[in-house]
């Protein structure tokens, strides 16, 4: 019982863990809008390499937030939520919407400056 | 997963004083700066509009609360969603004005008395326990 407690923690750790940098939440929020994605698309839509994307995807796979399948020559990524329950999921979007809008607003009122 | 963490905050500090940072909440002009692409709605108590992003998305607004130069609570949701409150809170802190944002789902609220910027010097934010109605 003891260890099956570890394991469970451990896991929702690394969910955690997964979602608190803000750029992979933000992959996560671009996962959700497709069934797949390859790295390529979505190093286009955010301002990082798509080396660093791929180490973000990793992460995300390491929590059990993303699995990848091999379509030709190409990778594609697929959110795989049941580690998120509901709340988790809400709490992940909620967050990187709030992280866009603000970032939105320090822009705003810089070129108010 | 404890049901405080369905709590979504986030805190920046803006580098404007409290007027300026103020400007951008005050209104549906300054709003729209940031908060949605289009924003239909009087911000004061009561009042009910709309936020539309050109990705198509649009969520019905209701004002819960209005503090002059200090905080606005909005209720808002999806047409077929579950609707979530809002709380933007603004304060003077060296070099700016800290805007702490907070949202969290109405049910979430309605299930425990969640502790609010608000509710820092109270002992229940004010809209928070309204919204509980």
């Amino acid at each position: 019982m003891k260890d099956a407690l570890r394991l469970d923690e451990s896991a929702v750790g690394a969910v955690f863990g997964a979602l608190a940098d803000p750029t992979r939440r933000h992959v996560v929020r671009l996962l959700a809008q497709r069934s797949t994605v390859t790295a390529s698309a979505l190093a286009d839509e955010l301002p990082i390499s798509r080396q660093a994307i791929a180490k973000h995807l990793q992460a995300l796979a390491d929590a059990g937030l993303v699995s990848s399948s091999h379509e030709g020559r190409e990778t594609r990524y697929r959110l795989t939520p049941r580690p998120l329950d509901e709340a988790m999921q809400w709490m992940a979007l909620t967050g990187a919407r709030w992280d866009e809008r603000l970032a939105r607003l320090a822009q705003s009122l810089a070129e108010r400056a | 997963m404890a049901i405080e963490d369905e709590t979504v905050r986030r805190v920046m500090i803006l580098p404007v004083d409290r007027d300026t940072a103020w400007a951008a909440l005050r209104d549906a002009e300054g709003l729209a700066g940031w908060l949605a692409d289009e924003v239909e709605l009087e911000v004061c108590p009561g009042a009910r509009g709309s936020v539309r992003w050109d990705s198509g998305e649009e969520r019905l607004v209701e004002v819960e609360e209005v503090q002059e130069r200090r905080r606005i609570v909005l209720r808002w949701c999806e047409r077929a969603g579950d609707p979530s409150i809002v709380e933007l809170t603004l304060d003077d802190v060296p070099g700016g004005t800290r805007l702490v944002v907070i949202e969290l789902p109405v049910l979430t609220l309605r299930a425990l008395a969640v502790p609010s910027e608000a509710g820092r010097d109270r002992a229940r934010g004010p809209m928070m326990v309204a919204a509980l109605a």
